[in-house]
């Protein structure tokens, strides 16, 4: 997954995940929405890259835009309705359209390396997604990475 | 136990093992034995004051097709892995306790 691996990978970002998402900055992680410097490069040159360039004002710069698979001029850059920024704090994925921040605040995952092998104990269950008490259609999977207790159950 | 008391449950033994910890609730009929809506999660969660964790609408038994329970009884309950394995499952209102305690121990605590 992009943003796991960007968030390992960076070290520029850390995700708290037991009630709720926190981004940390750094130094190089300019959160003020300037950029250090107008950063054009001229006609038919090659302008050094400026790592503090940030296009389009966002909390990442156009360096760790780049990394991360994020357009650099684009706030969001998978057009889901949902920043960039926003995503990242809520543990989902700011290039994948169909991902989006629940409600409700649960984070995302997305074990896409795992396979399910049936309902045995055991076994690695199925995706299974269905909807939430925000309205919306949480997957399972998303809470691969911590122990879940699967609480099967009837309202009366 | 009263399903809203399983956030303490969940606070506690977070803090106990150190482990990355939730519950999921699967309803699986609302309060008329009916398959449940996602209104029927909504209105349970807020009737139980779950607000830490997922009350899913399993109308069509999705969960007992990806488990060895059945939805016969209530409550139902079976512990996850993080790598999404199945540790163990049982049935009744103080199988959560068993389930954490094979949670520690798939963890090796």
């Amino acid at each position: 997954m992009k943003l796991k691996a960007f968030l390992s990978i960076s070290g520029l970002l850390s995700v708290l995940v037991a009630g709720g998402c926190v981004v940390e900055e750094t130094a190089a992680n300019d959160d003020d929405g300037t950029s250090a410097s107008s950063g054009s490069a001229g006609e038919g040159g090659t302008a050094p890259i400026d790592p503090n360039q940030n296009t389009d004002g966002d909390c990442m710069t156009d360096v760790q835009e780049i990394e991360l698979g994020t357009d650099p001029n684009a706030v969001d850059s998978d057009g889901d309705g949902i920043s960039d920024c926003d995503e990242i704090a809520c543990v989902s994925d700011p290039t994948d359209i169909g991902e989006k921040c629940y409600a409700c605040g649960w984070r995302h995952d997305d074990p896409h390396t795992i396979a399910p092998n049936g309902v045995a104990i055991g076994s690695v269950m199925n995706d299974i997604n269905l909807t939430d008490q925000c309205g919306d259609e949480v997957s399972v999977w998303d809470f691969h990475g911590q122990y879940f207790i699967l609480y099967m159950t009837a309202a009366w | 136990m009263e399903a809203g008391r399983l956030q303490e449950e969940q606070q506690k033994f977070q803090a106990e093992t150190g482990l990355p910890f939730t519950f999921v609730f699967a309803l699986y009929e609302n309060g008329s034995h009916q398959p449940p809506t996602p209104l029927d999660a909504q209105i349970y969660a807020q009737q139980v004051g779950i607000t830490q964790f997922p009350v899913l609408a399993d109308a069509f038994g999705a969960f007992a097709g990806a488990t060895p329970m059945t939805q016969q009884t209530h409550p139902e309950v079976c512990a996850v892995g993080p790598d999404m394995r199945i540790i163990s499952c049982g049935s009744g209102h103080t199988s959560f306790q068993a389930r954490l305690n094979d949670i520690k121990a798939y963890a090796g605590l």
